[in-house]
């Protein structure tokens, strides 16, 4: 390691390596720390059960490609990075013997749903052609720092309107689903690939947000060989471009020169020096009240970022399995395309349902009745699980304290849990037999935080998503352009604008700061985006409107 | 899509080779079937976050001897290695127990509690043999193998070089007998002997090994953060030389034509070019009789790879997380036990070594688990979380199980695992209930089922017999590094010096790929 760099990023997530990339290539001298042995954060794939069955413990749908940025940008297909699309993407088979498939194809989707209700078919594909004429729109929000404008509400709201031809802006995901869709299970089916977003679909204001989901509800992708494979991609481009990174170095704190970031000194007593700036991609907690000096921020910047909201609607217990045979559902008789459906909801069969779960997490319950979502990779890609086999992933939405005691209670609950949860399972796949299960490894929440110690109260947001902590707000007022009140201080994690999961979005956004700032590439030199001109065209307008210098 | 060289394997001997072509200038890319590189330099959360298990190599032996360690900058790139002071302890069932240091002196104390005449002989064992040992044996680790016939004229004249050639007549076994008067004293030496150097003791011709153990030329060392961190230093000296490394990417075939090697195909159905070479990083039997098709080869030498012979024995594991580290009973008898990076449980005399062999060879479940037992946190306390700690326990078992065969391990390993931990904890009481938070078992077939190169479990790529060393390894034919199919080397742990974190085949599989290619050495 060398004693000085431009810029040292803390975490090698995947928003840290995506930031390090742009930073490595535009002719930066970059260092990643990473406190954890492994670099890929939530890219994580590991032999959790049998050796041989690779397992994603923390990302495993990803719906940004093929968007996210350095995809393109550096061409990580030629690197040997390949994105699976299953063809039957989203799914849920229902008590009564039904199943509703959506598919890549939206007519074959229509024709599913018509099978529940003619007016929902048609009103998906309403939706449906909303969002796709504002796909670039919906984009450009998520990749582009986002734009401090309080007084912008109003003008977005009349365009939402525009857009979606009625008044979103005080609607929850709930409300909103409700008022286009009729059928309980076509409603319940949306509803869920919101929630599985990590976010309250309860809380008012959100519905955009929810929209933002449906707009990519069908892309879910696997990453073939294991989600950690584009750790492994992304750390090879920035390696390659000259950058540094390096694991088990943990950092313990930000050294400041006249108030400003001048470096960082690691666990074991060593310093690096960055000329330019210190980027943190892991939780604004550790970051600013742990790593700094209490005197580097304001008290009521410190309070705020003390009242920073961890885990709501984003935490997960997760259930692996090796199997000696893919799940086969009793609903495929209905639609034999079930058991080869990508993303399975498994018993939220009404928004009641989800509601039902939500409750019982405000009360710190473990919900009695797991309700799930579910996959099995090996389908699609079968090189993660030995020849005939299989892997299987359960998630249930838990709270993070079962029972309003510490989360290490988990430790004592997750062998029994993860046995209702693979009951739960098993009602609809009935061949889910303990004979066919040959490894099963539980994952709680109390894993995730002490694994991911980013991931605090095991959400994997990093900061929980919400009215108050979103956009130009997230995750404080204070950090919420990624600058931070310390100059020399960015935050470029999923703690970020827009949010977590493998978006790439918060280190690409961070990287369009730091460019700014540090005049290195301009927006011009990065390849073209398909949102280019709609975030020009909203610039534009927000100035017109006065609401924005 | 084509490269100068194409390896095959991304274990560490494939990196090593990889990182020394790239630095000469070749076009280099090494293609991994599995999604982590490293083969055995492997370090998973195997049990709970945050509690790192080495779940293949632990004992890094050669690392003050390895050319890459220098060659390629490799603490540069995030290799770091601890040295525990006390190198070995071997624990006893009357409480006693025997320490081997890294401080001789201390080593030749806890001998003379056993026996002074024994202390006596081991310090003059290392100190006739310390220096030829270095000099003279450790570098042809890292050289092709001599000729029978040169080595031996090489050795025949001088006294240390002759008794070596009587010491490669002998068995292990033989020379600890011969050398020294107590049981422990002779445990010790044979202790050194099966990790990880995969010897078995009462093999002809091995005896050498025995001076090679006591002179401790060679030290135990633990990679900090996991031998998986090494893995990484070598990526990062591969991509920086501008070398390719691709995992997920099965090689299934080299292609062959006008009978040159000159592409390979991966599963995915691409079939890349290599222009100057392609080197198999892998094992010996898949490199031959899978990848190749048979008309390419000499049936006579197919023949001959179908009988090279694989590991006679293997290890099963189980991997624990631990609230608290071991602490032994002997430790009333000698202190320094609790802090021993590799302990021996069950190796009391050299009987127990014949006994386990007995049972390897018949399929038999040892009675009493012979193990060596290690934990790394409490010399790398970044492998646990703080005040916490991994251990691991390894037992020397056959890979076929007379009852059930290999695929009985799934229904045994379990019941196994208790009975090991059962043994362990006789000697460390503290290894029971609460204290143990969670564990993982790594049976025979496990092995095999995480690395394909390790087939029946063998993490050694092949026994080490007097026919399938040095000169012979592992066929006469083959002992350069080149094979019958122009353009195809060998690089894995089938070459001569064989399996382990030597980083020598690698080594010298490069050291042939530059003389062949006119390609001239970087480094010295």
């Amino acid at each position: 390691m060398k004693r000085a760099y431009d810029f040292v990023i803390i975490g090698a997530g995947h928003n840290g390596l995506t930031l390090g990339c742009y930073l490595a290539r535009a002719g930066q001298d970059v260092v990643i720390l990473e406190r954890r042995a492994e670099f890929g954060g939530g890219l994580s794939t590991e032999e959790s059960t049998i050796a041989g069955f690779s397992h994603n413990l923390h990302s495993n749908f990803h719906g940004a490609m093929p968007f996210f940025p350095p995809y393109h940008d550096f061409e990580l297909e030629a690197l040997g990075l390949t994105y699976i699309h299953p063809k039957a993407n989203i799914g849920m088979p229902l008590a009564d013997g039904r199943a509703l498939v959506l598919y890549v194809d939206e007519l074959e989707s229509y024709e599913q749903i018509a099978r529940f209700s003619k007016h929902d078919a048609d009103a998906w594909l309403e939706l449906r052609g909303q969002l796709v004429t504002h796909l670039e729109d919906l984009l450009a929000a998520g990749y582009s720092p986002p734009i401090r404008a309080p007084d912008a509400e109003a003008l977005l709201a009349e365009e939402m309107k525009r857009w979606f031809g009625q008044d979103l802006s005080q609607m929850s995901a709930l409300d909103f689903v409700k008022s286009r869709f009729e059928n309980p299970h076509v409603q319940a089916l949306l509803l869920f690939h919101m929630a599985v977003g990590g976010w309250d679909i309860r809380r008012p204001r959100l519905a955009m947000l929810g929209m933002a989901f449906v707009g990519y509800i069908t892309n879910w992708q696997l990453c073939r060989g294991g989600s950690h494979h584009l750790a492994h991609v992304l750390g090879t481009v920035f390696q390659k471009a000259g950058g540094d990174l390096f694991e088990l170095s943990p950092v313990r704190q930000i050294r400041l020169e006249n108030g400003k970031a001048c470096g960082v000194t690691l666990a074991d007593g060593s310093e690096v020096d960055a000329k330019k700036a210190v980027v943190s991609t892991i939780d604004p907690t550790q970051t600013f009240l742990e790593m700094l000096p209490e005197s580097a921020l304001a008290a009521d910047a410190r309070a705020r970022i003390s009242a920073i909201e961890y885990g709501h609607g984003d935490v997960l217990f997760g259930v692996h399995l090796a199997l000696s045979e893919p799940p086969r559902y009793g609903a495929a008789k209905f639609n034999p395309d079930i058991d080869r459906t990508f993303n399975v909801n498994i018993g939220y069969e009404t928004p009641e349902d989800l509601v039902e779960h939500y409750e019982e997490i405000d009360r710190n319950e473990l919900p009695k009745h797991p309700r799930l979502e579910v996959g099995c990779n090996t389908l699609f890609d079968p090189t993660q699980a030995p020849p005939g086999k299989h892997t299987g992933l359960l998630w249930q939405f838990v709270p993070f304290e079962p029972g309003g005691k510490s989360a290490e209670s988990w430790r004592a609950l997750k062998k029994d849990y993860a046995e209702r949860c693979i009951e739960a399972w098993r009602a609809y796949a009935p061949n889910l037999t303990p004979d066919k299960i040959l490894g099963v490894y539980a994952y709680s929440p109390d894993d995730i935080a002490r694994k991911m110690i980013n991931m605090r109260r095991g959400g994997f947001h990093c900061a929980a998503v919400s009215q108050v902590q979103g956009a130009f707000n997230r995750p404080t007022p204070d950090l919420g352009e990624m600058r931070s009140p310390v100059p020399g201080l960015y935050l470029g994690g999923a703690s970020a604008h827009p949010h977590g999961g493998i978006l790439a979005a918060p280190g690409y956004n961070c990287f369009q700061v730091l460019a700014d700032d540090f005049a290195l590439w301009s927006r011009a030199q990065l390849k073209p985006k398909i949102w280019d001109k709609a975030r020009a065209d909203w610039l534009l307008r927000l100035r017109q409107a006065g609401v924005m210098r | 899509m084509s490269y100068d060289v194409i390896i095959i394997g991304g274990g560490h001997n494939g990196l090593i080779c990889a990182a020394y072509l790239a630095k000469a200038g070749l076009s280099v890319c090494v293609f991994e079937k599995r999604l982590e590189i490293g083969g055995g330099l492997s370090t998973e959360e195997a049990t709970e976050p945050g509690f790192y298990h080495n779940l293949h190599s632990v004992f890094h032996d050669a690392v003050e001897h390895m050319p890459a360690m220098a060659d390629l900058a490799l603490a540069a790139h995030g290799a770091e290695y601890i040295l525990p002071p006390v190198q070995v302890g071997l624990a006893f069932t009357d409480g006693r127990a025997l320490t081997v240091h890294t401080d001789h002196q201390k080593t030749r104390a806890s001998l003379a509690r056993f026996s002074e005449r024994d202390a006596r002989a081991w310090m003059a064992l290392k100190d006739d043999y310390g220096e030829f040992m270095s000099t003279i044996v450790i570098p042809a680790l890292y050289a092709p193998p001599p000729t029978p016939s040169e080595q031996t004229m090489a050795l025949e004249r001088t006294p240390e070089g002759l008794a070596y050639l009587r010491l490669s007549r002998q068995s292990p076994e033989d020379v600890v007998r011969e050398l020294f008067e107590s049981d422990a004293a002779q445990a010790a030496a044979l202790f050194q002997l099966a990790v990880p150097r995969g010897a078995i003791t009462d093999s002809a011709g091995l005896g050498m090994l025995v001076p090679l153990v006591v002179s401790q030329v060679e030290r135990s060392h633990l990679a900090k953060g996991g031998s998986h961190a090494i893995a990484h230093a070598l990526w990062r000296v591969v991509l920086k030389a501008g070398g390719s490394v691709r995992g997920t990417r099965e090689v299934t075939r080299i292609v062959v034509e006008g009978g040159r090697a000159s592409a390979v195909e991966l599963a995915s159905g691409e079939r890349i070019a290599a222009k100057k070479a392609i080197v198999s990083a892998i094992d010996l039997k898949q490199t031959f009789l899978r990848l190749l098709s048979p008309g390419a080869l000499d049936p006579a030498f197919v023949e001959s790879v179908k009988t090279y012979k694989l590991d006679e024995f293997s290890l099963f594991g189980v991997h624990l997380a631990l609230e608290e580290a071991p602490r032994y009973r002997a430790t009333a008898f000698d202190p320094d036990l609790d802090r021993a990076f590799k302990i021996g449980i069950g190796f009391e005399r050299t009987e127990d070594f014949a006994a386990l062999w007995h049972d390897v060879r018949r399929g038999a479940l040892p009675e009493q688990p012979k193990m060596y037992v290690c934990c790394p946190s409490l010399h790398d306390p970044s492998q646990a979380p703080p005040g916490r700690h991994t251990a691991f326990l390894w037992a020397v078992v056959p890979y076929a199980l007379r009852d059930g065969g290999a695929a009985a391990w799934d229904r045994v390993g379990p019941a196994y695992a208790e009975r090991c931990l059962a043994t362990w904890a006789a000697e460390a009481p503290n290894l029971t209930g609460s204290n143990i938070l969670a564990k993982r078992v790594l049976s025979p077939l496990d092995i095999e089922r995480k690395l394909q190169s390790m087939p029946r479990g063998g993490v050694f790529h092949g026994r080490l017999s007097l026919d399938q060393i040095e000169r012979f390894r592992p066929l006469p034919v083959l002992a350069d590094a080149s094979t019958p199919v122009a353009g195809l080397y060998l690089a894995g742990a089938s070459l001569h010096p064989g399996g382990g974190i030597l980083g020598a085949c690698g080594y010298i599989a490069a050291q042939k790929i530059c003389a062949d290619l006119g390609v001239a050495r970087w480094w010295s």
